[in-house]
């Protein structure tokens, strides 16, 4: 099989490994490195399960050769916080009661990071859209847009 | 997934000259949100991918002697975002942010929205109007081709293997005021059902001059000409309005004659062009 070495950050970590050249990045992150939190939905980029951080911007990972990740900034879902200590946007969607089957959540969660980084106070409006190619299954969107009101508010303060 | 080599150079250079040698086996990969598809679903079969995400003189915009160049593989985000963009072009930033989804526009390019040749390309009607000319380079050289004589019909270019396309130039009037509107069937992820693109210069209350481009109606997007001259030397009012959109609704339905869409596309591009002549208006302060 061919294969080529490929280095990037992943989670603030520096990887090298040789993989095959074949490989997308969503196979990379969960076979190679173990780092499951990230979901395979639909496999064609609709749903957005597979969102990971590719140079802080939210991408489906299963669009993404492995190798075009090449000495780039990789942040998946166990980038962000740890079980013991979550982050504030993991936080706000435990309170507002917006994971329910969970499965769209690490997406949801990474996509709504990214907006808060570009901007701290959207309105529900921009919200809407900053999710908009993130699909809930059990179509929880009310509470997924609460929940990322309540963590503008948290880390504002 | 099928093997096949991968090459990621970092200069234009090496690219051409990698292309130059794999020819017809070898196929560009830029932002990938159609490639990887059509890769895993055997579509297509390269020896190899040159990747050309590396290469950083095929990313940015620039602003010459009112000529505007966006390099290929800047992203739809990139593009929508850009300040000289919203200024200058409004109607392309409008088409690249209403592209597939927010992590769509991250990834997919301008480029590869062009030489995927789709008849339902968001940016590409925005990038028509303007009289988007393509750059293609090889290492015999560079030559340019209107976008319009680029595209070939869905899905064909007249892209030759060994060649990239570097970056599109557009010339939009000067002073002029411009807008996109797409239909789809939801907002996120829809492909387009039949979008518009009108740009207008006024003389007071005159249109001076006037560009209009239309999205999935023909194989390959297409300036409306019969369109723009009745356009032209009017003031935009509630009759002559109307009239635009009868004879818009004309040129629809003879674009597309007995096709299932025509009933529901000739009444569509409407409400379509309508939504775009009120964007103009309010970005003229009205």
């Amino acid at each position: 099989m061919e294969t080529k070495k490929l280095s990037l950050t992943v989670n603030g970590q520096l990887i090298e490994k040789e993989v095959p050249t074949n490989l997308r990045l969503l196979d990379f992150l969960r076979d190679y490195l173990h780092l499951t939190g990230t979901k395979e939905g639909c496999g064609e980029g609709e749903c957005g399960a597979c969102t990971v951080l590719l140079d802080g911007k939210p991408v489906n990972s299963c669009l993404v050769m492995a190798h075009s990740a090449e000495g780039r900034e990789v942040v998946t879902i166990e980038g962000l916080g740890r079980p013991d200590q979550l982050h504030p946007v993991q936080e706000a969607f435990l309170e507002a009661g917006a994971v329910q089957c969970g499965f769209c959540t690490p997406g949801m969660v990474l996509t709504s990071y990214a907006l808060l980084q570009e901007n701290p106070n959207p309105t529900r409006e921009e919200i809407k859209v900053a999710i908009s190619g993130n699909l809930c299954r059990c179509t929880g969107y009310n509470k997924i847009v609460d929940a990322v009101e309540l963590a503008a508010k948290k880390e504002g303060k | 997934m099928q093997r096949f080599n991968y090459y990621r150079p970092e200069t234009l250079e090496e690219a051409l000259e990698l292309l130059a040698q794999g020819g017809e086996d070898y196929k560009i990969l830029a932002g990938g949100t159609d490639l990887v598809l059509h890769l895993r679903e055997r579509k297509i079969s390269p020896k190899a991918l040159v990747d050309i995400s590396g290469i950083s003189a095929l990313k940015g915009i620039t602003e010459t002697d009112g000529k505007i160049v966006i390099k290929a593989a800047t992203t739809f985000a990139e593009v929508a975002n850009a300040q000289i963009i919203k200024e200058k072009i409004p109607a392309l930033a409008d088409a690249c942010a209403v592209v597939g989804s927010p992590q769509i526009r991250n990834q997919g390019t301008i480029g590869g929205n062009i030489v995927n040749a789709s008849p339902a390309a968001d940016s590409v009607p925005a990038l028509v109007l303007f009289d988007g000319v393509a750059r293609l380079k090889s290492k015999k050289g560079t030559r340019e081709l209107l976008i319009t004589e680029l595209l070939r019909g869905s899905g064909k270019t007249a892209l030759a293997p060994d060649e990239i396309l570097e970056e599109v130039v557009l010339t939009p009037y000067s002073g002029s005021v411009s807008g996109f509107y797409k239909l789809g069937r939801r907002n996120a992820l829809a492909i387009s059902r039949i979008s518009g693109a009108v740009e207008l210069v006024f003389a007071g209350n005159t249109v001076e001059k006037a560009r209009v481009a239309l999205g999935s109606v023909a194989p390959n997007p297409f300036r409306a000409v019969e369109l723009e001259q009745y356009l032209i030397g009017q003031e935009l009012n509630e009759e002559t309005v109307a009239e635009f959109l009868a004879r818009a609704k004309q040129l629809v339905s003879d674009k597309l004659g007995s096709r299932a869409s025509a009933p529901y596309k000739r009444e569509a591009i409407i409400g379509v062009l309508r939504a775009v002549l009120n964007l103009i208006e309010e970005r003229r302060g009205r």
